[in-house]
């Protein structure tokens, strides 16, 4: 067994293993090249067999956290996957004792069995959203409810701006969004959230880069009156409408802003897409959930260290957005630049 | 038997407790159906626990067997006086 960081030039045995666990993304040397080599906060790593191949391989990002306006980096674990048992988590080890706390948000069952085993403090109400959803399964509903929901579902689903109704905006008729290039992004600096993801403007200039041809990424700047009070970067899929990542210094003023931002992106649209993020704040599920948004699901966020465990408070006060990490790069990636 | 080698055994009785005992000292990654990411990743912490040491991520390729890991154990200078 060997451990490398990846560079390019093992791109084909690092495909051949992506392949094999179903790692989409990966299978795009594009993506893979600018998330992992592009900026020093984000590394691949990969461990081979003695024969050459690709066993396992984990990705890490840094990413800048504030608690309370005081800086905490965590280490984010993208593409964790094992080919062979056992050598992923000598991976694992390598990104835990590469940052002080690391944070796992989604993932497989395999993570989520190490993060029990390691002790990491699980954080509930993550609550995935989603607008004109497809349809929800749930464990031991019964086949005929999961077959009637997919019917219906099939003749009840709309175009996503048929949810921008009047009400809606008279009542966020203060909040206005701007477009913008994320070359012209700037990031927030005070808000109301006792725990977010807060990254410099060079990080939100990559990560969120609208120039990148396997995603499309759309920013907005939010408004009241004149002043800015938030932004929000949108993942323009195909199929989805995915709110990527937002910030803002008011939870109720940043929620209208991100709605009209997602009607914005789907206003001219002829599928019927579905639109999707991720909240924590109550005052923000308020909103979303008046305004065509439904509960999907309680996505996992635990965090933790070989050592230490966090001290976080309430996840009601947090901003928690999709897009963290690899989050909505995962199966939403254009692949038609291979 | 050296207390490294005790000590060691003790370590890899508490992550494979199904193994029988006679069979530990030829545990390796490749042949352990029980030896997974999970089990990898307490084993490291078991060890650095036990033997009071932080292992150094460059070293994990030598962590791939019981005998590997006896034989890095003991080219730690803090570990030579537990003798062999």
């Amino acid at each position: 067994m060997r451990l490398e960081k990846y560079d390019s030039r093992q791109y084909p045995a690092l495909s051949v293993a992506a392949r094999k666990v179903g790692a989409s993304s990966l299978l795009n040397k594009d993506f893979v090249d600018y998330y992992y080599l592009a900026q020093p906060w984000s590394e691949l790593h990969l461990a081979f067999e003695e024969d050459g191949s690709c066993a396992a391989f984990i990705g890490w990002e840094r990413l800048r956290f504030e608690q309370n306006g005081q800086e905490v980096p965590i280490g984010f674990a993208t593409n964790f996957f094992t080919l062979k048992p056992g050598m992923g988590g000598f991976l694992w080890l390598q990104w835990m004792k590469s940052c002080s706390f690391g944070l796992v948000f989604g993932g497989s069952e395999q993570t989520h069995q190490i993060v029990r085993k390691q002790n990491f403090t699980y954080y509930p109400g993550m609550y995935v959203y989603t607008m004109n959803g497809r349809y929800s399964m749930y464990p031991g509903e019964p086949v005929w409810r999961n077959t009637l929901k997919r019917v219906l579902r099939h003749f009840v689903r709309r175009q996503l701006r048929s949810y921008k109704t009047r009400s809606f905006e008279r009542e966020s008729a203060s909040i206005t969004i701007e477009e913008i290039g994320s070359r012209n992004a700037s990031r927030i600096e005070a808000n109301c959230f006792s725990f977010r993801f807060a990254p410099k403007e060079d990080y939100l200039r990559w990560r969120y880069n609208s120039e990148l041809g396997f995603v499309r990424y759309r920013w907005f700047n939010i408004f009241e009156q004149t002043k800015r009070v938030g932004y929000c970067v949108i993942n323009d899929a195909p199929a989805q409408v995915i709110v990527a990542h937002s910030d803002g210094i008011d939870p109720k003023k940043l929620a209208y802003g991100i709605l009209k931002a997602v009607f914005r992106v789907a206003e001219n649209d002829e599928k019927k897409r579905t639109a999707l993020l991720v909240s924590s704040h109550p005052a923000m599920q308020e909103i979303f959930t008046r305004y065509g948004f439904e509960l999907d699901a309680d996505r996992p966020m635990a965090i933790g260290s070989l050592r230490a465990k966090p001290n976080l408070e309430d996840p009601q006060h947090w901003l928690i957005n999709f897009g963290l990490g690899d989050n909505d790069l995962r199966s939403f990636i254009f692949h038609s630049k291979q | 038997m050296s207390d490294l080698e005790s000590r060691l055994q003790e370590c890899f009785v508490t992550v494979f407790p199904d193994i029988p005992a006679c069979e530990i000292t030829a545990t390796t990654l490749d042949t352990t159906p029980q030896w997974d990411s999970v089990a990898t990743v307490i084993l490291v912490t078991v060890l650095e626990e036990q033997f009071a040491i932080t292992i150094d991520p460059g070293d994990f390729h030598k962590l791939t067997s019981y005998r590997s890991i006896r034989e890095y154990l003991r080219s730690r200078p803090q570990n030579a006086a537990l003798g062999v």
